[in-house]
């Protein structure tokens, strides 16, 4: 009996050590020690706009960037909200994030009512008349205190709380690629005038922000990303580097991700306290 | 009690316990290892006339490799049961967006219970050939570098979140011709993608098997 109760202590002495703590369930939560941050929509409301993939994407390397910068970073599946953004969501939570952005935008420094989408424009109309954006001497005022945060329409902000609870996150982060403008350029040094020789310039501009739900402040961010390629055949000389857009494009969205992640630790998370 | 009989007694225990532990461990290991399911690689490349200059190949039929190799790494992993099924099987069973709406109320699809704890969701994000020439009549060259990108998001299929998402790109020379020092004709564009594909899937495994 003794040599019995000998053996079952030991075996379980044994199995609990050999076994470890190896479980399913969370496994990728433990990334990043910085503040958690749910992205809430990576959109376009500019009044031109890229296939839906290009966001995905763009989504992709900024989620990346970020938990290499140390934050800790939360997302639903559909990370662009493209079914909120277009109007073809069935879950409330879909229009609401649009709403949020959409509050975020009207209110920011770099709106520019003419040049935005039409669901942005109703939006804004709607909520502060359609005289408030066309108020010049106000315009160039606020333009000029780029950095400076503000806050959401309080029936928003209430709303960014809520959702912001439900994935455990203090901040909310929204992405505006608003404008993306791809150009050929002179074709003088090309003396053939394939696809490939053409010099071609991409340019990416994107308005980012950043609300902390706790008291309703938003920081806005701006950036503007180019990219030319040119490959040069005149006469006797060749040279220079070509590239089609996609890997124009890619390249800009690889340096706007960066550009972005790294003006949130410098002063977005400072300005939202 | 001698000693030898003493020791023989609590080394029979020590192997016994042991032996019983190591199987007990296998099996409870197995059981909890997370199962891990790569649905498969998406197109996001748009082949037209302005991007995809001269790819003869379509994008979608780059898909499948990144997918087999994406596995193959995955499944040297202890520490993941991987589950692969039949591509048509998973376009219809594990639809993207069927997941993201029916996750996102919370609810769990029948076909995923006891299924999958994690989804791996790839795209094919860019793919192209980078041009580069300099010199003049006689001297000179050209040089072209495959480029191709995958993108990789991770997902809970109990509550429908998106856990960890990775980016990993890979260049390989696709063409390299030097007058008056060399010439030379690399493995050729589709080669070089080919190959940059599987390296880049390589990488994807690697990150996600760090970030667990």
């Amino acid at each position: 009996m003794k040599a019995f109760s000998r053996i079952a202590v030991a075996a379980l002495a044994g199995f609990s050590f050999l076994t470890g703590s190896v479980s399913a369930a969370g496994l990728f939560h433990n990334a990043g020690s910085g503040p958690r941050i749910f992205i809430g929509e990576v959109q376009s409301y500019g009044d031109y706009e890229l296939k839906r993939e290009a966001f995905d994407t763009f989504a992709d390397k900024l989620y990346q960037n970020m938990t290499a910068k140390n934050f800790q970073v939360v997302s639903r599946a559909d990370m662009t909200n493209e079914a909120g953004r277009h109007d073809e969501g069935n879950s409330e939570e879909d229009a609401k994030l649009s709403v949020i952005h959409m509050d975020a935008i009207i209110h920011g420094h770099w709106f520019e009512h003419g040049e935005a989408a039409a669901k942005l424009v109703r939006y804004a109309d709607a909520a502060m008349g359609r005289k408030y954006f066309y108020d010049d001497v106000r315009i160039e005022n606020w333009r000029k205190q780029s950095g400076v945060p503000y806050r959401l329409s309080p029936a928003v902000a209430q709303q960014a709380e809520q959702i912001a609870q439900t994935y455990g996150a203090q901040y909310m982060l929204f992405v505006n690629l608003k404008d993306v403008d791809v150009r050929l350029k002179h074709t003088m040094f090309a003396s053939r005038t394939e696809r490939e020789t053409r010099g071609k310039k991409v340019t990416a501009v994107v308005d980012y922000y950043l609300l902390n739900t706790a008291n309703g402040k938003v920081f806005e961010g701006h950036c503007e990303n180019k990219k030319t390629a040119q490959l040069m055949n005149f006469a006797i000389v060749k040279n220079g580097k070509g590239m089609n857009v996609d890997e124009m494009l890619n390249q800009v969205m690889a340096a706007q991700v960066e550009d972005i992640v790294a003006d949130l630790n410098k002063n977005g998370m400072k300005a939202v306290q | 009690m001698d000693t030898t009989k003493w020791l023989r007694k609590w080394g029979a225990i020590l192997l016994g316990s042991v032996l019983i532990a190591g199987g007990f461990s296998s099996a409870v290991q197995a059981a909890d290892r997370p199962v891990v399911m790569v649905v498969g690689f998406q197109n996001r490349v748009s082949k037209s006339k302005v991007t995809l200059t001269d790819f003869q190949m379509e994008p979608e039929e780059m898909l499948p490799g990144p997918r087999t190799t994406l596995e193959a790494e995955l499944s040297l992993s202890p520490r993941i049961d991987v589950r692969t099924m039949d591509t048509d099987v998973i376009r219809a069973r594990y639809d993207e967006v069927a997941i993201m709406e029916q996750l996102g109320k919370g609810e769990i699809i029948p076909e995923l219970e006891n299924e999958a704890d994690y989804l791996i969701y790839g795209y094919l994000t860019n793919v192209s050939n980078i041009k580069s020439q300099s010199g003049t009549i006689g001297v000179g060259g050209k040089d072209k570098t495959a480029h191709v990108e995958l993108s990789m998001r991770v997902i809970d299929a109990h509550t429908g979140q998106v856990v960890f998402v990775t980016t990993a790109d890979s260049r390989r020379k696709s063409e390299l011709n030097y007058h008056a020092v060399f010439h030379r004709n690399m493995a050729g564009t589709e080669t070089a993608v080919s190959r940059a594909l599987d390296i880049a899937a390589q990488n994807l495994a690697y990150k996600f098997l760090q970030a667990m």
